[in-house]
């Protein structure tokens, strides 16, 4: 077990402990599953640490619940995910508009 | 599932905004070559399969096979825990309690759920349940007879209640018939219950 699955396995009681379900993840939808393994590639591949993903994801929680938010668990993953890779440079938010453009027409190839 | 709009191949509209972003972001880290598709798939496989009791399994299983690792693991398990490469508590200890003809153990968190994480993976939901955690100190019998575990009346039970320094592991009894068996089809055998305590590991039937 890598030590990033350590972490998350052990992070049960936080606010950026995963949806479970009988101890295992639960993802509700395909594209959940597709974030969350996304967070721990990149994290894995030396990008950032875990922990500052999980800063991100704390802080994006917190302020989701002050605003009355109601944003799902991975919707917030996927926002603490998109703003970290901003902020360290991976990737532009122009870039990730115009995959986003580009993704809609395709839609119907799914 | 009907209801999941992202499943639909007829009706792509119905793609929530953040699956599309999800979407956008993976091509992206593609194109770019900071991940490979397949990449995520393993790691989302390991994460729903294979993050559980697997660690704690080989533990097990090496104590069967050699009695001197036994004694370090019933002496000092953090340490002995540690040599087969698995750790990252957070100060936490583990102290591995063994079963024997007259001793079963079992394992709980009356306060709230501790449990040895780098060992056995994510706790079961009946392991975090209010019931469980107080009953199992009250009448600990019973609810391993509803697990399934009639122990007969001499065998002494132990409740170990875990906190946040001390992590418990219980080491089973190595059932009959597997003499012949190497270590890594003896760690086949051993479940996550059976190292809560709220099982025996069952002698493998012979085919």
């Amino acid at each position: 077990m890598s030590r990033i699955a350590n972490r998350i396995a052990a992070d049960i009681n936080s606010p950026a402990a995963i949806p479970r379900r009988n101890g295992e993840p639960v993802f509700r939808e395909p594209w959940e599953s597709r974030v969350f393994g996304m967070a721990i590639a990149l994290c894995e591949r030396g990008l950032y640490d875990w922990d500052e993903f999980r800063e991100r994801l704390i802080g994006e929680i917190s302020s989701a619940d002050a605003r009355g938010d109601v944003s799902t668990y991975y919707e917030r993953f996927l926002a603490a995910l998109e703003h970290l890779m901003l902020d360290k440079g991976i990737c532009l938010r122009e870039e990730i508009d115009r995959y986003a453009t580009a993704q809609l027409p395709e839609e119907d190839l799914l | 599932m009907s209801d999941d709009p992202t499943n639909s191949h007829h009706h792509p509209r119905a793609l929530s905004p953040a699956a599309l972003r999800a979407k956008a972001i993976e091509a992206l880290l593609v194109e770019k070559g900071l991940l490979a598709s397949d990449a995520i798939d393993s790691i989302v496989e390991i994460y729903e399969k294979d993050v559980g009791p697997l660690n704690g399994a080989k533990v097990v299983a090496r104590a069967w096979c050699d009695p001197p690792y036994k004694r370090r693991l019933l002496k000092d398990a953090t340490a002995a825990i540690a040599e087969l490469g698995f750790g990252g508590m957070q100060g936490e200890h583990m102290m591995v309690v063994e079963n024997t003809p007259k001793v079963h153990n079992v394992v709980c968190c009356t306060l709230c759920s501790c449990y040895p994480w780098p060992v056995l993976g994510l706790p079961p939901v009946w392991y975090k349940s209010i019931a469980y955690r107080a009953r199992i100190v009250r009448e600990p019998r019973v609810v391993l007879r509803e697990f399934g575990l009639d122990l007969p009346k001499f065998v002494e039970i132990r409740v170990w209640d875990s906190s946040a320094e001390m992590r418990y592991l219980v080491l089973p009894e190595r059932p009959p018939g597997t003499a012949e068996m190497s270590e890594t089809e003896l760690a086949s055998l051993i479940t996550r219950d059976s190292m809560i305590g709220v099982a025996r590991i069952e002698a493998p039937s012979r085919r």
